[in-house]
């Protein structure tokens, strides 16, 4: 084996020809042209000032579209491995890196605000707690063969405190609830799933029983204020190369299943693994990466919590999706 | 080849053909000094030498049990739960079934027209794959014979032309690498588990920037795959994405000619000792601590390429 120079980062953007041609000059985003873009793509769609992010750690980039109709935007590149993503209320969109143990916070145009360094191990997922405006990063690894954990960076900045679940090795998704009590999820030592959560002020997190199904392989996690239940998707829904989603009521003697939306491509083949998608206007966006059948991996909008066909369909641009953001342009950039 | 002839005459009077064997696939050339009740119970080390011979040994005691000849080129060896041994033979394109301490192939498959170099059983359904760099074809491929028998389903890899190494976890997922098929660097692509098509996929190392190169072969530990390049990498795959976990040193004075074989009795916990081919010999080390080498078999091997344990009944 052979060492290279170190890694080269440089956040850039590479803007479709759709968007040149609609009158964007050189490499900033122009959020207002897009908003054009996005209505002139039909009538009966209803125009939002959101847009999802969604990595593709195959490509190393970050490709950024209109909501619901998922047209390309922006590709955000110098990534080494994207990997699940959250956002704030600025709009702002977090980025996991796992290869290159960083966090990068993006603005809505997709411009690169920050990086937070990750020193003790693989980041994988992250969530942002509206209550207290801090960010939590879930590591997949440690250093040195040991498990994962999660870091809570206050602010989102600085030095993260870290805590633990002791029966979980490999931490991956998670979200928070309106009252700053944190979910995620991962697998312990035995590869078995493990729902997680670490209480507002607690000091170590606790294993939260799951009843009424089975899950597998740990997705999105995701709390949905409106309907006052968690959102957590599992890659191996009944043990099969099938995502699915589950919504789970919280009690203090744990989570039960109140409900499973299955996730269908357009042929309406149960998509093979979306690993972390995200809720939106009774929708989950995210993508399929397939490998599975002989399509190819793309960006969906499903009905939610319906589930089956998509509203839309993006197969353009992804090779290996895996996260997916919302961000929702600040009113003060609004024409 | 001396040791070969001398083998050869020795058993040339006791009936056995000098020259090739009349019927494609290996015999059994040699006398065990082990009763077979007793190889039958015991953890035997298989090891491929680069002189078309499958020496077989006491894992423990490191006798020698027999020498299992009539190959064309052996190399990659795997075993399955039942101590049942795989032997890819890269020169006749076929791929040998041995029961553990059994003396003659008790299945054979035809890889042609591909060379098999490698395999590994998966534990969860039994499938064997096999990593095959092109042979008599123009491309190599990842085979898996659902039973290992009857006829494999091909994978087919659009950054790997020939494959030379691969391994299952404990849960059916396949990892596997060109090795050195295309020169010094390698490149990894992942099969998941009820996955249709092969994934490529970026596996950091030690540093954050990082090249593989000179990968010898992929072996599961019970918690991780070790990819072997001079010393064990262990890596982890989750999503599609690789990580890198540790490593392993190895001492050795200059590196090992073929992949190690990670012993493991409990499959669900990492193995414990690893063995590895030497120029002349094989040599044991502790895993995953490393280090120097703890014991070492010389006596009957040339040039050691590969190698495998099969576990004998005394575990279960």
């Amino acid at each position: 084996m052979k060492h290279q120079g170190a890694a080269r980062f440089a956040l850039s953007m590479g803007v479709v020809a759709a968007f040149l041609a609609a009158g964007c000059r050189g490499l900033q985003p122009n959020p207002a042209t897009q908003t054009v873009s996005a209505a002139a793509a039909g009538p009966a769609i209803k125009i939002t000032n959101a847009w999802v992010f969604i990595s593709d750690p195959g490509s190393a980039q970050v490709f950024i579209y209109t909501l619901p109709r998922l047209k390309l935007i922006e590709i955000a590149t110098g990534f080494t491995q994207p990997q699940g993503e959250c956002s704030d209320d600025k709009g702002d969109v977090w980025v996991t890196d796992g290869a290159a143990k960083t966090i990068y916070e993006l603005e809505h145009s997709g411009k690169l605000v920050k990086q937070l360094s990750d020193a003790v191990g693989a980041p994988i997922g992250c969530a942002w707690d509206p209550k207290t405006g801090n960010l939590a990063v879930m590591n997949f690894l440690g250093s040195n063969s040991q498990g994962g954990a999660v870091l809570v960076y206050h602010h989102g900045s600085g030095v993260p405190n870290l805590y633990y679940n002791p029966k979980l090795f490999n931490y991956e998704f998670g979200g928070y609830d309106g009252a700053g009590n944190l979910f995620f999820d991962g697998v312990g030592t035995d590869r078995k799933f493990i729902l997680s959560e670490l209480a507002a002020n607690a000091t170590q997190a606790k294993t939260v029983k799951v009843s009424g199904a089975k899950l597998h392989t740990p997705g999105m996690v995701e709390w949905d204020a409106s309907a006052n239940d968690l959102v957590v998707g599992d890659q191996n829904c009944s043990n099969l190369s099938a995502s699915c989603v589950y919504r789970m009521t919280i009690a203090k003697n744990g989570a039960t299943i109140s409900g499973q939306t299955n996730l269908e491509n357009a042929e309406g083949r149960q998509v093979c693994d979306m690993i972390q998608g995200v809720l939106w206007n009774r929708s989950i966006v995210g993508s399929d990466f397939d490998f599975c059948g002989s399509g190819s991996s793309a960006t969906y909008v499903w009905p939610y919590p319906v589930g089956g066909k998509p509203h839309s369909e993006n197969a353009h641009n992804v090779s290996q999706p895996f996260g997916a953001a919302i961000s929702v342009r600040p009113m003060r950039d609004s024409p | 080849m001396m040791r070969t002839l001398v083998l050869c005459v020795a058993l040339a009077a006791a009936g056995c053909s000098t020259g090739p064997p009349d019927v494609i696939g290996p015999a059994r050339t040699s006398q065990s000094v082990v009763p077979d009740s007793i190889a039958k119970k015991v953890d035997l080390l298989y090891i491929s030498d680069g002189n078309a011979e499958v020496t077989v040994y006491t894992y423990w005691q490191k006798t020698l049990v027999n020498t299992l000849t009539g190959f064309t080129q052996p190399e990659g060896e795997c075993s399955d739960a039942r101590g049942d041994v795989f032997i890819t033979d890269a020169g006749a394109q076929r791929v040998f079934e041995y029961a553990h301490a059994g003396k003659e192939p008790i299945a054979t498959l035809d890889d042609a027209p591909y060379a098999p170099y490698a395999c590994s059983v998966n534990p969860a359904t039994g499938a064997l794959a096999v990593a095959n760099e092109a042979g008599s074809s123009s491309r190599g491929n990842l085979a898996v014979y659902a039973h290992a028998s009857g006829t494999p389903k091909l994978y087919t890899d659009s950054t790997i032309k020939d494959f030379q190494a691969c391994a299952y976890d404990g849960s059916g997922n396949l990892l596997a690498s060109n090795g050195q098929a295309d020169g010094r660097d390698s490149y990894f692509a992942w099969l998941p588990k009820n996955g249709s098509k092969l994934v490529n996929v970026n596996l950091p190392g030690p540093q954050s920037s990082w090249t593989w190169q000179d990968v010898n072969g992929i072996q599961w530990d019970g918690r991780y795959w070790v990819v072997d390049a001079y010393y064990l990498y262990r890596v982890s795959v989750a999503d599609g994405q690789g990580y890198y976990v540790g490593e392993t040193q190895l001492q050795t004075f200059s590196g090992l000619p073929g992949p190690v074989w990670i012993y493991n009795i409990h499959p669900k916990e990492q193995g414990t000792q690893v063995v590895g081919p030497y120029e002349g010999g094989i040599d044991y080390w502790n895993y995953p601590s490393g280090g120097d080498a703890i014991a070492e078999i010389s006596k009957g091997i040339d040039k050691p390429v590969a190698e495998t344990v099969s576990l004998g009944k005394i575990h279960e």
